[in-house]
C-alpha cells in the first residue's frame, strides 16, 4: 500500500481536443497540508474532481491512501471529503436540517447521528446558526456549512476547491483556523486558491499547476527566498559611500553577477544556494574595502515568484517536465450531457 | 398555602428537533419531505383545494335538488382533486432534478452512500406522499357527499385511487425528464400536455354528455373486461412510470454505477412476461404488437442514446464469467454500442412473441398487412433518429435530447407532408420521402384511398372487399429495407466503437494497487 495520502502519477484528462490535465504526477504525504495553485482553466478543479471521484481521467492513476479512484470509487469517497467551489443550498431548509440530511445519507442513525451533527457544528461554529435557512446564509457562513458537511464522515483526506474564493477577511481567516486545526489533528488536506500568500502561510507544500501540468512542487519558502532557474540565490546589498562600487567589485569577482543598481547599493546574484558561498562573498567584499551595512536573500511574495516563473515558462526558461507522449486511445470518452 | 405540596410535575422531554422522522425513512425522502412540505405550492394548493371543496359543499347544501347536487358536488371534487394532482403536483417535480444538477448538489449528494436511485425514489416519493395527503384532504368531502345520496361509493373510491396512480405516474415523468438539459424537452414538453390535460379534465367533468358519468360507471368494473383493462393500464403505467425513473438514475449516476443491464433485463423480462400472459389471456392479436411495441419504446430510445462512459469496475462482474460475461456484455454494457445490440435482441425476442402468437391462433384468421406496416413504421421512427446523431459532428451532444429533437422533426416532416398531400389531393409523390418511417403512415394511407377511388364495382359487381384486395408489398418491403438499413447503420457505428470496449475490459482484468 502506498503510504501517500494522495498519488497522482501521469495523469490525463481531455474534454475532445482541450487537455485540461496534461501528464502530472504529484504525492502528497499523509497530515500534510498541500496548496494546489494555478491560474483559471489550469486543470486544478478537474484533477481535484478526479480524485474526489466525481470525474475520471483519460489515462494515469490517481490513488487515495493507496486506492485507485477509478477502480474502487465507493471506498474511495468514504476516505475523502469535498469541498466545491460553488454550490447550491436548499430553500427551506435550516442549517442543523441540512447536516442531518448529510448525516443520514453517510450512513448515521439515532444517537450517533445527533451527536456528529453536534460535534460538526460546534468544530465549525453553527451552533448559533443552527435554525436558520442555510439558503440565507452569507458567504462565509456557507463556506463553514459545506466544511462541516464534508467532515461530517470524519474523513482522512479534504480537497478543498477554492474554499476561501468571495470570503471577506474575517470569514477568511476563521476558515485559515480551522484548516490549521484539522492539520494538527492529522488529516491530509489538499486545497486550492487564488490567494497564494494565504496558502504560503498554512501549506507544508505548494503544487503550481499551468496548462495542465505541474510546473513546481516544494514548499513555499523556497519560492520566497528568490531562487532563480539556474539554481541561483538574489541578495539585496546595501553600502556607504558610492553604490557604483558593488557594480565594480562584481565585474572583477567571479561567480557574482551584477543584477541592478538600487538608491544604496544593489541586487546581485550569487551562482549558488549555498549559504557558505554567500558568507564567502560578504567575507570578500568587506576584504576588498566595501562598507556593507545590509546584505540579505531576496523574500518575494509568492504572487511575484508564480507571475516569474510563468514567465520564465513563457520565454522557454523555466524547467517544465518532459512534454506529454502521444495518448493511445483514450479508454474514457468525454461524458456526454444528457 | 402548604409547604409540603408536591414539586411541579416536570414538563415532558421535548423532541429532539431532528427526531421528526424514523432513521428508517430514507434520507433523501426526509430532506424531500422537510423542504416539500414548508413550499409554498404545497401549502398553497392544500389550503386552496380545501377553501373551495368548502365553499362548494355549502353552496350544494343550499341547493333545492339534493340528487343533481350530490353530482355536482362529486363532479366539482374531482375537478379540483385532479387539477391538484394531475397537474400541479406532477409540474412540481420539473426542476426536482435539474435544480440539483445546476446547484451542484448532486456531487455532494453521490459521495455520500445514496445512490443515484435512492436520490431519484426520495424526489419521487416525496411528491407523490404529498399528492397522498391531498388525497386524505379530500375524504371528507367525499364521506359528506355520501349523504346527498345516488352516490356509488365503490366507483367513485376507486375512480379516486385511479387518479392518484395516474398523479404518481405522471410525477414519476416530470421527475425521470427533470434530468435531462433541454428545456424543451424537460419544461416545454410537460407543460403542453399539462395543458391539454387541463382541458380533457374540465371537458370530461362538465361535459353535458356525461363523460364524468362514464367514467366513473368504468370505475365501478361492471363493465365486461373493464377489470383487465384496468390491470394492463396499471402494468403499463408502473412500467412507464419505472423507465422514467430508470432514465433519470442513470443520467445522474457516476460512471461508475451501473444502472444500464439491471434496465435492460427487466425489459427483456417485462416482454417475457407480457408473451405468457398473452398466451394465457388470449389476447386480441391487433393489440399485440402495438402493446409489445409500446413497453418497448422507451427501451429502445433509452438503450440507443446512452453515453457510452464505460469503466473498469462496471466491467469487472462480467469478466467473472469469462468468455460468456464478455459477450453478455456486448448486449448489456452501458452505453449506446450495446444499446444496439440490446435492441437488436429486444426487437428479435418481441418478434418471436407476435409470430408464436400468431401461429397458435384459430384457423381461417388472415394476415394483415397493415398491422405489419404500422409496426415497421414505429421500429423506423424509433431508428432513424439514433442512426442521424450518429452520423452528425462528434462535436454535438449525441443524447437523449438531440434524439427527441430529431425524432420531433422527422414526424413533423411527415404531419407536413400529409397536409401539403391534402392540398394537391394526390399523396404519390410522398414515396420519395419513404425512408422518413412516419411517412410510411401517410403512404398507407394513400394505397387505401387509390384502391378506394379505382375501385370498379362493375368488374367483380361487388363493394370492395377491403384489406385483402389491397397490394401493400411495396409499403411493407419499404418497411423493411429501412429498419433493415437503419439497424445495419447502428450496428456498424456500434461495432466500430466495441475496441474502447475491450480496452476497458483489459484495464478490469489488470489488478490494482487496492486488488493486491
Amino acid at each position: 500500500m502506498s503510504t501517500a495520502a494522495i498519488k497522482v502519477n501521469n495523469l490525463y484528462r481531455y474534454f475532445g481536443q482541450l487537455k485540461a490535465v496534461n501528464g502530472i504526477s504529484f504525492e502528497i504525504p499523509h497530515g500534510s497540508v498541500c496548496g494546489f495553485v494555478g491560474a483559471n482553466g489550469a486543470g486544478k478543479t478537474t484533477t481535484m474532481r478526479i480524485l474526489a471521484s466525481l470525474d475520471y481521467p483519460t489515462m494515469g492513476v490517481a490513488e487515495i491512501c493507496g486506492i485507485n479512484v477509478v477502480h474502487h470509487p465507493e471506498e474511495v469517497r468514504r476516505l475523502i471529503g469535498w469541498m466545491p467551489d460553488h454550490f447550491g443550498n436548499y430553500e427551506h431548509m435550516t442549517v442543523v436540517e441540512y447536516l442531518d440530511f448529510y448525516a443520514r445519507a453517510f450512513g448515521y442513525s439515532g444517537k450517533e447521528r445527533k451527536n456528529r451533527v453536534q460535534e460538526v457544528m460546534e468544530f465549525t461554529d453553527l451552533v448559533p446558526l443552527a435554525d436558520r435557512f442555510s439558503n440565507k446564509l452569507s458567504k462565509g457562513m456557507t463556506q463553514r456549512l459545506c466544511l462541516g458537511r464534508s467532515l461530517l464522515h470524519d474523513p482522512q483526506v479534504l480537497i478543498m476547491d477554492e474554499p476561501a474564493a468571495g470570503l471577506d477577511p474575517k470569514a477568511r481567516v476563521e476558515l485559515k483556523h480551522l484548516i490549521r486545526v484539522l492539520a494538527q489533528e492529522g488529516k491530509t488536506i489538499f486545497i486550492s486558491s487564488h490567494i497564494l500568500s494565504e496558502l504560503g502561510e498554512m501549506c507544508d507544500s505548494l503544487l503550481f499547476v499551468n496548462g495542465g501540468r505541474i510546473v513546481h512542487h516544494g514548499d513555499a519558502e523556497t519560492l520566497r527566498q528568490g531562487t532563480d532557474a539556474l539554481g541561483g540565490m538574489l541578495y539585496d546589498i546595501q553600502v556607504l559611500g558610492d553604490p557604483q562600487a558593488v557594480s565594480d567589485w562584481c565585474v572583477i569577482n567571479p561567480h557574482v553577477e551584477f543584477l541592478e543598481s538600487r538608491k544604496a547599493g544593489g541586487r546581485i546574484r550569487i551562482e549558488s544556494t549555498d549559504p557558505d558561498r554567500a558568507a564567502e562573498v560578504l567575507a570578500r567584499m568587506i576584504k576588498d574595502g566595501l562598507k556593507v551595512v545590509e546584505f540579505h536573500k531576496e523574500q518575494r511574495n509568492l504572487e511575484d515568484a508564480f507571475i516569474d516563473m510563468l514567465g520564465r515558462i513563457d520565454r522557454g526558461e523555466g524547467a517544465l517536465p518532459p512534454a506529454a507522449p502521444k495518448p493511445v486511445l483514450p479508454a474514457f470518452t468525454p461524458p456526454e450531457s444528457n | 398555602m402548604s409547604t409540603d405540596a408536591p414539586a411541579a410535575a416536570a414538563p415532558p422531554p421535548m423532541a429532539h428537533p431532528l427526531d421528526e422522522f424514523s432513521d428508517r425513512i430514507s434520507p433523501m425522502l426526509v430532506k424531500e419531505l422537510r423542504q416539500g412540505l414548508r413550499a409554498k405550492t404545497f401549502v398553497i394548493v392544500f389550503l386552496a383545494l380545501q377553501a373551495l371543496l368548502a365553499v362548494v359543499l355549502l353552496s350544494a347544501i343550499g341547493a333545492s335538488s339534493s340528487e343533481s347536487a350530490g353530482q355536482s358536488v362529486s363532479a366539482t371534487i374531482f375537478f379540483f382533486f385532479c387539477l391538484a394532482v394531475l397537474i400541479v403536483q406532477p409540474l412540481r417535480g420539473i426542476g426536482a432534478l435539474h435544480n440539483e444538477i445546476k446547484g451542484n448538489t448532486i456531487d455532494l449528494m453521490v459521495l455520500t452512500r445514496l445512490g443515484a436511485w435512492r436520490i431519484v425514489l426520495g424526489k419521487w416519493v416525496s411528491i407523490v406522499s404529498q399528492s397522498a395527503l391531498l388525497l386524505t384532504a379530500i375524504a371528507p368531502y367525499l364521506i359528506l357527499r355520501y349523504f346527498f345520496g345516488r352516490m356509488n361509493l365503490f366507483a367513485e373510491l376507486n375512480f379516486l385511487l385511479l387518479i392518484f396512480l395516474a398523479s404518481a405516474l405522471f410525477t414519476a415523468i416530470t421527475v425521470g425528464l427533470s434530468a435531462v438539459s433541454s428545456i424543451v424537452i424537460r419544461g416545454l414538453l410537460p407543460l403542453v400536455i399539462a395543458l391539454y390535460l387541463g382541458a380533457g379534465i374540465f371537458a370530461a367533468t362538465f361535459d353535458r354528455g356525461g363523460g364524468f358519468s362514464e367514467l366513473i360507471e368504468f370505475c365501478s368494473l361492471q363493465q365486461s373486461g373493464s377489470g383487465w383493462a384496468l390491470l394492463a393500464g396499471l402494468v403499463t403505467a408502473a412500467y412507464f412510470g419505472w423507465s422514467a425513473l430508470a432514465l433519470a438514475a442513470s443520467m445522474i449516476a457516476p460512471m461508475a454505477e451501473n444502472h444500464s443491464t439491471v434496465r435492460r433485463l427487466l425489459t427483456l423480462a417485462a416482454v417475457a412476461l407480457f408473451a405468457i400472459i398473452a398466451a394465457i389471456a388470449s389476447f386480441p392479436r391487433e393489440s399485440l404488437g402495438p402493446l409489445l411495441l409500446l413497453f418497448c419504446a422507451p427501451a429502445i430510445a433509452i438503450a440507443l442514446t446512452e453515453p457510452l462512459q464505460l469503466l473498469p469496475p462496471v466491467c469487472r462482474p462480467f469478466l467473472r464469467f469469462g468468455t460468456a460475461g464478455k459477450i453478455a456484455g456486448r448486449f448489456f454494457y452501458p452505453g449506446w454500442p450495446s444499446g444496439v445490440l440490446f435492441c437488436g435482441l429486444l426487437i428479435a425476442l418481441a418478434a418471436l412473441v407476435v409470430v408464436q402468437h400468431f401461429a397458435t391462433g384459430a384457423p381461417g384468421w388472415t394476415f394483415d398487412a397493415r398491422f405489419l406496416i404500422l409496426l415497421l413504421g414505429c421500429l423506423g421512427t424509433l431508428l432513424l433518429p439514433a442512426l442521424v446523431i450518429r452520423l452528425l459532428p462528434a462535436k454535438l451532444p449525441r443524447n437523449f435530447a438531440l434524439y427527441f429533437l430529431v425524432l420531433g422533426i422527422s414526424v413533423a416532416t411527415a404531419i407536413g407532408l400529409h397536409i401539403l398531400a391534402e392540398e394537391l389531393e394526390s399523396g404519390k409523390f410522398m414515396w420519395a420521402f419513404a425512408w422518413n418511417p412516419p411517412v410510411q403512415f401517410n403512404l398507407l394511407n394513400v394505397i387505401n384511398q387509390d384502391y378506394l377511388e379505382n375501385f370498379d364495382p362493375g368488374l367483380t359487381g361487388t363493394a370492395p372487399t377491403g384489406p385483402a384486395d389491397i397490394d401493400y408489398r411495396p409499403l411493407v418491403l419499404t418497411g423493411i429495407a429501412t429498419c433493415s438499413l437503419y439497424y445495419l447503420g447502428l450496428l456498424v457505428c456500434a461495432v466500430r466503437n466495441f475496441h474502447i470496449l475491450r480496452e476497458v475490459e483489459e484495464q478490469a482484468a489488470t489488478p490494482t494497487t487496492r486488488d493486491a
